[in-house]
This record gives structure tokens, C-alpha cells and sequence, in this order.
């Protein structure tokens, strides 16, 4: 691997590999406030918190950038950054990651996170002994087991894959795309995928689960000088029991508050029923306009299932919905019983004062992600 | 705890079940979902069985006499000795199959139809008058559904594509749920209006 690896190096480029001989490249890292020893670095597990203020005041740039999938601009781009920025990080390599995003995709479609398996095994328990919902967490919980085990995918509507990177200053994005788009060819023919990208009219299958815009995939440049990808495997019985709500409307008839997006979510879930293979999580947008509330609904879906809102308003509403939502008596599969959720996660973003956006992403208990970092030339991989 | 369903099922076997009983399935049973279900109707139901189709037709209707038609779009692999296994096998959405299922149940005597999300009243009904079910399979245990499938025995219309083709297959302790009986229960009826309820008491709260 390693020989491959320096094989791609590109000479002079920006890059993500820092190689032994070049150690003082961290150094300088590190004193321009931009190494892993400068504070607020990993301060939180997520990476999601990531966004919003880099760490020298400046925002961060979001996922949603209006350069983000303009290959023309990116370029530019790149060029652009490249002579000064780039020259001060010198010693970063761009390495083929390609090999590392398949062990990502393979992760994250055959092993479920331990948050979300330990919020199964609870649930076991507090359901009615020998009921069809036990029953059926029971089963679910055989399945986890047997697939990790056997590699086998979780389950065999392995979904749209949206990765998230982020990535240091002056790492080609396009370079990346390549290489996303390749490692899930790779793991489609390796059935860690099923191909899944259909046209949309003719419904013609691509056959490697890439197409036009597909798989997802959000882009963030970051003051950190390591490479981190988040995927998640969104399955469609799940992502067609999302919702949307602008508040208030005729049909929708709601306060523009946090009673109003309870309100909202509460109607979601009753709406959903067992469709999406309860017991599910939601990841709820609050704010924005349609599509940025919907990213952000979906990023809720990598926080970890124990974790806390820094919001205690919308922490202490997360654990109302959570109880509420699970009273509604749906259950798992929509048998009846006690779990619905294994959680809510909610977020905010600024919006026009004209606009109240709650939106609502439904994730199935198979609820596959994982996060890959690539840092110091170690590689990771793990759940959220 | 559970009930032990084996293929060739009786009427008396599928009246005796109601909503909420766990059942686990074992025999020679069929996967069918959009295709396969509109070309029943098309070929066999309504249109009198053009002679193309006269095989395909005599083993569906030896096969799914007392037996159970799956709602699947299986992922299918092949061992070193070229037979067929299941990869993945877990169920799909049933409620495409609603404007064939009834019709689909008593022309072919099927007793039982697996499948997930439920499925609406003329299926129901069609429970009733032919002594029939709706088993709802674990949603997402693919891995899990795959190991109980034993052995795929055949294929028919595999011009449908591989998840749209019938697969003759043999099953052991497939776990499933009855969620719509004989008698005219629908759990899914009964969860949505007692959830409702619910969601209103608790938004008045
Ligand atoms: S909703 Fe989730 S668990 Fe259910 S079939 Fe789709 S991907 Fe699988």
C-alpha cells in the first residue's frame, strides 16, 4: 500500500499525507494555528460541530458553498490557493484514498454503530415480553450480529451513499469526487452496494451506483490539516417518510415557535407510522430555506444517539419528542409498542423573516454511518 | 410463542391466526412483486393464458395453491456450482401490489403474502373471503431473511429482471408477524387510529 501510495503522490501539490521526511511540515502547521495542537481542535466527536466559526473567526465554509460542485470553479479555485497557502503547508501530499473510502462503504453498510445497536438492545427490554415488537427487535438485533459477521450488507436497500468531507485548505475536491465516484464502483462489484442509481424518468439502472449527482456528496474545506469523510447510507423506505412542513400554512396551521416545530415533528412521526422501518431517528432543520433545512436535518442523523443539544432549548425538546413520539404507541415495524424512535436531533439556522422551515429526516433503525480519518498517515474508521 | 406455518397451509391453519401473532414460515413458497403481479393479471386473470405462457402458468398454479407469495426484490449470487443463493432477501413495500393482490389470492389459492408497510381494504377483504393473510416481515433484516431462505429451487420470467422474477424457493422459520387476518383485523388500521388518537390527546396536553 505503501509503495502505491508515494506512487501518487503528486510532487509539489497540496495534499493530505504528510511523510515522515517532511516532519517539520507539522510543525509549521502548528505554529500558522493550524496543527492539531492548536486549541479547539477535535473539540467535539462530531464533526458536524465543526461548521460555522473556524477557529480564527472566519466561517467556516459549509457544505453548501456556492463553489461546491462546479468543477470549473474548483479549479480555479484551486489555483488560486495554491502558491502562498500552499507552499506554507509544503510537505502535504495528496495520497489515492480510494482503497480507504471502499473500507468506509464496507463499514458502514455490514456494522451498525454501537450507539444505535445498544439503543436496540434497550428497547428490547422495555417492550411487552414476547410481544411481535420484541419480536421483531430481537430479530433485528440477530440480523446486526449476523451480517457483521458474515460482511454482508445490513440491509439490502444499501441507499443513496452521501459522503461529507472535509478537507485542509488547498486538497483538490475534484480529485476526491474521482475517487469517492471509483470506491463505490469498486463496492458495488464487491456487494457491499446494491446498485441503486436509477434515472430518474426512464428508471434505467446506472449499474454502479453512480449518475448524475449520485452518490451525494458535501464538500468542507477546513483549518485542520487532516482529511475526514462521513458516509451515510440512506435507504429509500426511510427517506420517503421525511417531511416538510412551512409554518404556518393553511394546511399546517402552527405557531412560529419551538411549539410549532413540536407540533410539526409530532405529525411527522404519526404520519410515518412503521414505513420506514421504525424504530427510527429523526434529524430535524429548523429554519433556512427548503434545501438548507434539509441538509441540516440530515447532518443531525451522524450525531451520536447519547449526545446532548449545547442548545437547552432544543436539547430539552429533542428528549420531550423522543418521549412523546414513542407514546404515540406506533412501535417497532408499526407492530405497536413502546419504540418508535431511538431519538431526535434537532438543529437551527438562520432563515428570512418570511420563512419558517421545519424539516424532518427519517432514518430507519439501520441507521449506517461511519467517519474515516486520515491523519498523521494513520487511518481510522469508526462510528459516530 | 411463535406459530409454526408449513407449507401446503390449510384454511383451517390460517383461521385460526390473528393480527399480532408471530408466525414462522417454512416450504416452498414464491417471490413476486410489481411485474410478476401484473402479469398474473394481465395473462391469467383477466386475459385467457396465451399458450407462451401455459408453463409458466401450470407451475404458479401448482405452486402457489396453499402456498405463499414473498414481496421481494432479492440480491442474488451464484455458488461455484452456478446454483442461485440469496444474498440479500429482505421484503419490499406491498402496497404496489394492492389493485392485484385480492384477484392474485383467489385465482391461485395462495394462503399467505409476505411483505412490508402493510397493505389497504380489498386485500383484507380478500383475506376474509379466501381465507387468507398478510405476514409482515422484518423490515431491513436482510441478512437475516436470506439465511432462512434454504434453498433456491427455480426461476420463472427471469426476462423481468432478477428482483421482479418469481423465485421458487425453499424457506425454514421465516419470522414474520400476521398484521392482517382472516377475519377482517388490520393491525395497521388499528395502530394508525389508535395513534392518532394518541397524537391529538398529546398535543392538547
Ligand atoms: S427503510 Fe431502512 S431498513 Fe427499511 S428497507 Fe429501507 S434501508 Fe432497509
Amino acid at each position: 500500500m505503501q509503495g502505491n501510495l508515494s506512487r501518487r503522490r503528486l510532487k509539489d501539490g497540496p495534499g493530505i499525507e504528510r511523510p515522515e521526511p517532511r516532519a517539520s511540515a507539522r510543525a509549521d502547521a502548528a505554529m500558522s494555528g493550524m496543527g492539531p495542537g492548536t486549541p479547539g481542535f477535535a473539540r467535539d466527536y462530531c464533526p458536524m460541530r465543526d461548521y460555522g466559526e473556524g477557529e480564527h473567526g472566519q466561517a467556516a465554509v459549509s457544505p453548501w458553498h456556492p463553489e461546491r460542485d462546479t468543477g470549473k470553479l474548483l479549479l480555479a479555485h484551486a489555483t488560486r490557493k495554491t502558491p502562498s497557502k500552499m507552499r506554507r503547508l509544503g510537505g502535504f501530499h495528496m495520497q489515492d484514498i480510494t482503497e480507504h473510502l471502499v473500507e468506509l462503504i464496507k463499514s458502514a453498510s455490514t456494522d451498525l454503530g454501537p450507539d444505535v445497536q445498544n439503543a436496540l438492545s434497550t428497547a428490547v427490554e422495555t417492550e411487552e415480553k414476547d410481544s411481535a415488537a420484541q419480536g421483531a427487535l430481537l430479530t433485528i438485533l440477530d440480523n446486526v450480529e449476523m451480517s457483521r459477521k458474515t460482511g454482508r450488507p445490513i440491509c439490502q436497500d444499501t441507499g443513496t451513499p452521501i459522503f461529507y468531507v472535509w478537507y485542509p485548505v488547498g486538497v483538490s475536491q475534484l480529485q476526491i469526487r474521482k475517487q469517492v465516484k471509483a470506491a463505490v464502483r469498486i463496492a458495488t462489484e464487491k456487494t457491499y452496494l446494491r446498485p441503486n442509481a436509477v434515472e430518474a424518468l426512464s428508471g434505467k439502472n446506472s449499474g454502479d451506483n453512480t449518475g448524475e449527482d449520485f452518490p451525494t456528496i458535501h464538500f468542507d474545506e477546513w483549518e485542520h490539516d487532516y482529511v475526514k469523510v462521513g458516509l451515510m447510507l440512506k435507504g429509500g423506505g426511510s427517506e420517503n417518510c421525511g417531511a416538510q412542513y412551512s409554518v404556518p400554512s393553511q394546511d399546517f396551521p402552527a405557531a412560529r415557535d419551538i411549539t410549532g416545530v413540536r407540533k410539526a415533528v409530532l405529525d411527522a412521526a404519526c404520519k410515518a407510522q412503521g414505513l420506514g422501518c421504525a424504530p427510527g431517528i429523526l434529524g430535524v432543520g429548523i429554519g433556512g430555506d427548503r434545501a438548507t433545512s434539509m441538509i441540516k436535518a440530515k447532518e443531525q442523523l451522524f450525531r451520536r444517539l447519547t449526545d446532548s443539544n449545547e442548545d437547552a432549548e432544543l436539547d430539552a425538546m429533542e428528549k420531550r419528542l423522543h418521549r412523546e413520539i414513542n407514546e404515540l404507541g406506533i412501535g417497532p415495524m408499526g407492530f405497536g409498542g413502546k419504540t418508535t424512535v431511538l431519538g431526535v436531533k434537532m438543529a437551527q439556522l438562520h432563515r428570512v423573516p418570511a420563512s419558517f422551515f421545519v424539516s424532518i429526516a427519517y432514518m430507519c433503525w439501520a441507521d449506517r454511518r461511519k467517519l474515516l480519518t486520515i491523519k498523521n498517515g494513520s487511518v481510522t474508521i469508526e462510528a459516530p | 410463542m411463535a406459530v409454526k406455518l408449513t407449507v401446503p397451509i390449510s384454511e383451517e391453519d390460517i383461521r385460526a391466526l390473528k393480527v399480532g401473532d408471530q408466525v414462522l414460515v417454512t416450504g416452498v413458497i414464491f417471490t413476486g412483486r410489481d411485474a410478476a403481479h401484473k402479469y398474473m393479471m394481465d395473462n391469467f386473470i383477466k386475459g385467457t393464458c396465451p399458450d407462451s405462457e401455459k408453463e409458466t402458468y401450470d407451475v404458479l398454479k401448482a405452486g402457489l395453491a396453499g402456498s405463499v407469495i414473498y414481496h421481494c426484490g432479492p440480491v442474488v449470487g451464484k455458488t461455484n456450482d452456478g446454483k442461485h443463493t440469496f444474498v440479500a432477501a429482505g421484503p419490499t413495500t406491498s402496497i404496489r401490489e394492492e389493485p392485484y393482490q385480492a384477484d392474485v389470492m383467489g385465482h391461485f389459492g395462495v394462503r399467505a403474502v409476505i411483505g412490508k408497510g402493510g397493505m389497504r381494504d380489498r386485500t383484507l377483504a380478500g383475506c376474509k373471503e379466501h381465507g387468507a393473510v398478510y405476514l409482515h416481515a422484518i423490515g431491513g433484516a436482510a441478512t437475516l431473511i436470506a439465511e432462512s431462505v434454504k434453498e433456491v429451487l427455480d426461476v420463472y420470467k427471469l426476462d423481468f429482471g432478477v428482483p421482479e422474477a418469481f423465485w421458487k424457493i425453499r424457506v425454514e422459520d421465516f419470522p414474520c408477524v400476521v398484521t392482517m387476518d382472516s377475519h377482517g383485523e388490520s393491525l395497521h388500521d388499528k395502530i394508525r387510529t389508535d395513534s392518532q388518537k394518541k397524537l391529538q390527546e398529546i398535543l392538547a396536553s
